[in-house]
């Protein structure tokens, strides 16, 4: 039926552009002998009803942003009321909780300053360090380290977190399993099986950290917000794997088949190799960091393409042009996340902003205008983040405030 | 997955990982299409932009991963026309309830929704194919082929010869055709992996 279907499309079309011969007319002339095949013949080719549809359409068209937007704000509103409903953010029953831990801290506090001051009531009185009007307001937190997921078809996720070293599920019959080095498929299969159409995918959240060993042997690092997808198995003549967001990849050399990465916008041909790719949707650009091997990026629109050696870049810009970075190009800073590390060469503040979002799990609220200086320094994933923002801080005219899982970001006034 | 061109994973891959910024590029893929579907029982385009963006957004929400695009496309139509059908029946309630005329209600849901995916999509090509030519190629067509207007009239517009009018259709449609041959294997694949 579904042959039947489309192949009355493609006649109704030739008919509509006068192109029809004898033949497909002897065949429409026999398909439309059904009713059912005549109604949709006829609306195929009722051109007050085709430039309807197209108008229609066109319309839909300018109504596609409007549209987008009101699903995005129910998802905000969504997220917003799952948040409230969470217990620990409700004020009241936070300040309940600690009011006898307050009061234990607070009255010999007050005691003690009581004490020194009268102790001290005859000398010079220091005046008191008031904080500034920049003061950093808001506690420690930490995330989790792992935060991954493994997405299997068919409705199936494991969450890695709350699984135990060992088998913690099937790939087309095979053991998946997770250990401290990651989460590995299987590289041997049965050779009586057919190669599996099912994919994979590894997902990290915000705040995630994760390596996965491909049915290949090949590594991949997810950083925080990153996912890799990739067939249950490789066929015999090319490996395939998509990315979002970061990895670090360690490929396995195959000379019979070359290993490919996608990403929205590149296509990178690898041969044996340790990189870094960089594909966060947010960035609007792809930075692909060459520490091993040979790859080659190409643009998928117009494949332009370039080949990279080991210390170089390639960067599609936002303005999506592919440019390779040569001298200035630091390799160490682009993978320092895969020991735990943020290295800043001069960054601004939005990329450090943005690269700690990702880390802590946080949100940020840019408020007035925020200056434009670089910043340089190191600093370990183990960090607190006020830490960081404190050094951010120190070395700007910025102010930072803490309002739950938010940042707000203002220049000093 | 292996046959599907490079693009289509990539979108596969955001859609089944519901990442935004995909789900948007795709968004604006097919929400003409699904609007045009469910503008066709609805016969009201806003009523037809509210169901799809309620589908979608309830798509959004799930976890369900798909092994082609064709198969997210073709379970988007079945929804589309499922929720188009139910907001017919609503709508229809509140009429007899304030006594007006009534609604017509499609029966067989089943061979309407093959119908309409053929449609949607037949148009759809024809849509963009047009959106793909020359601007003197997609005036021509629209004049002689949708709006029927003859081409001694469309010559005079263009200010040129009907020879030159002739040529520039046939070229035209030559294009066209071959655009439509070259995607008729979305059709195919859409109709080959039924929703479910």
């Amino acid at each position: 039926m579904a042959t039947t279907k489309t192949r009355i499309a493609e006649l109704a079309f030739r008919h509509l552009t006068d192109d029809l011969s004898k033949n497909d007319q002897l065949e429409l002339d026999q398909l439309l002998q059904d009713p059912t095949n005549q109604k949709l013949f006829q609306a195929l080719t009722d051109r007050r009803r085709i430039m309807a549809a197209v108008k229609g359409m066109q319309n839909a068209e300018a109504q596609v942003d409007a549209s987008w937007q009101k699903i995005e704000a129910a998802h905000h509103l969504r997220d917003r009321n799952k948040e409230a409903a969470y217990p620990l953010h409700n004020k009241y029953t936070v300040w309940r909780k600690y009011r006898v831990a307050a009061a234990a801290v607070v009255f010999p506090l007050a005691g003690f300053v009581a004490w020194y001051l009268w102790q001290h009531r005859e000398q010079d009185v220091v005046p008191p360090v008031t904080p500034a009007a920049s003061t950093i307001q808001y506690a420690s937190y930490t995330p989790k380290p792992v935060k991954a997921y493994w997405k299997r078809a068919a409705n199936l996720v494991v969450s890695l977190d709350e699984q135990p070293n060992g088998v913690v599920g099937y790939s087309d019959g095979m053991p998946v399993t997770k250990s401290d080095s990651g989460l590995a498929f299987p590289v041997a299969r049965r050779s009586d099986l057919p190669l599996p159409d099912t994919v994979q995918t590894v997902l990290t959240l915000k705040g995630g950290f994760y390596p996965v060993w491909l049915p290949d042997g090949s590594r991949v690092w997810l950083n925080s917000a990153s996912s890799v997808f990739f067939a249950s198995a490789f066929d015999g003549s090319k490996r395939l794997v998509s990315v979002t967001g970061e990895a670090y990849f360690d490929v396995v050399k195959d000379g019979k088949r070359p290993f490919y990465v996608l990403t929205p916008g590149l296509k990178l041909e690898v041969h044996g190799t340790k990189f870094n790719i960089q594909a966060y949707a947010e960035d609007s650009i792809v930075r692909t960091s060459l520490v091993e091997g040979k790859v080659t990026v190409t643009k998928m629109d117009d494949k332009q393409s370039i080949t990279l050696k080991p210390g170089e870049q390639a960067v599609l810009t936002k303005k999506k042009k592919l440019e390779k970075i040569t001298g200035s190009a630091s390799i160490n800073k682009a993978t320092a996340w895969k020991s735990g590390k943020f290295v800043f060469e001069n960054d601004d503040v939005k990329s450090i902003i943005d690269q700690l979002c990702r880390w802590y799990d946080l949100e940020v609220e840019y408020k007035g205008t925020i200056p434009t200086k670089t910043f340089n320094g190191e600093f370990y994933h183990s960090d607190p983040v006020e830490m960081i923002l404190g050094y951010l801080h120190d070395r700007s005219g910025i102010k930072f405030t803490r309002e739950g899982k938010k940042i707000i970001i203002q220049p000093l006034p | 997955m292996k046959n599907e061109p490079i693009d289509e994973v990539v979108f596969l891959h955001g859609i089944n990982c519901r990442d935004r910024i995909i789900a948007y590029e795709f968004y604006k893929l097919v929400f003409p299409k699904l609007c045009w579907a469910a503008n066709d029982y609805l016969n009201d385009e806003h009523y037809a932009w509210d169901v799809v963006t309620a589908v979608f957004d309830r798509f959004m929400e799930e976890k369900e991963t798909y092994g082609t695009l064709s198969h997210v496309e073709a379970v988007l139509y079945k929804r589309v026309c499922w929720a188009s059908l139910d907001r017919l029946k609503a709508l229809k309630r509140d009429k007899s309830n304030y006594g007006t005329s009534e609604l017509d209600v499609v029966s067989d849901e089943e061979a309407s929704i093959e119908d309409l995916i053929v449609k949607a999509e037949y148009y759809n090509l024809i849509r963009e194919a047009m959106k793909t030519l020359p601007d003197n190629y997609s005036f021509v067509l629209e004049e002689l082929f949708l709006k029927g207007t003859k081409s001694d009239e469309v010559a005079r517009l263009l200010n040129t010869t009907n020879n030159a009018v002739y040529i520039i259709k046939n070229r035209a449609l030559k294009r066209m055709y071959q655009i439509l041959k070259d995607k008729s294997i979305i059709i195919i694949l859409l109709l080959f992996f039924p929703p479910t």
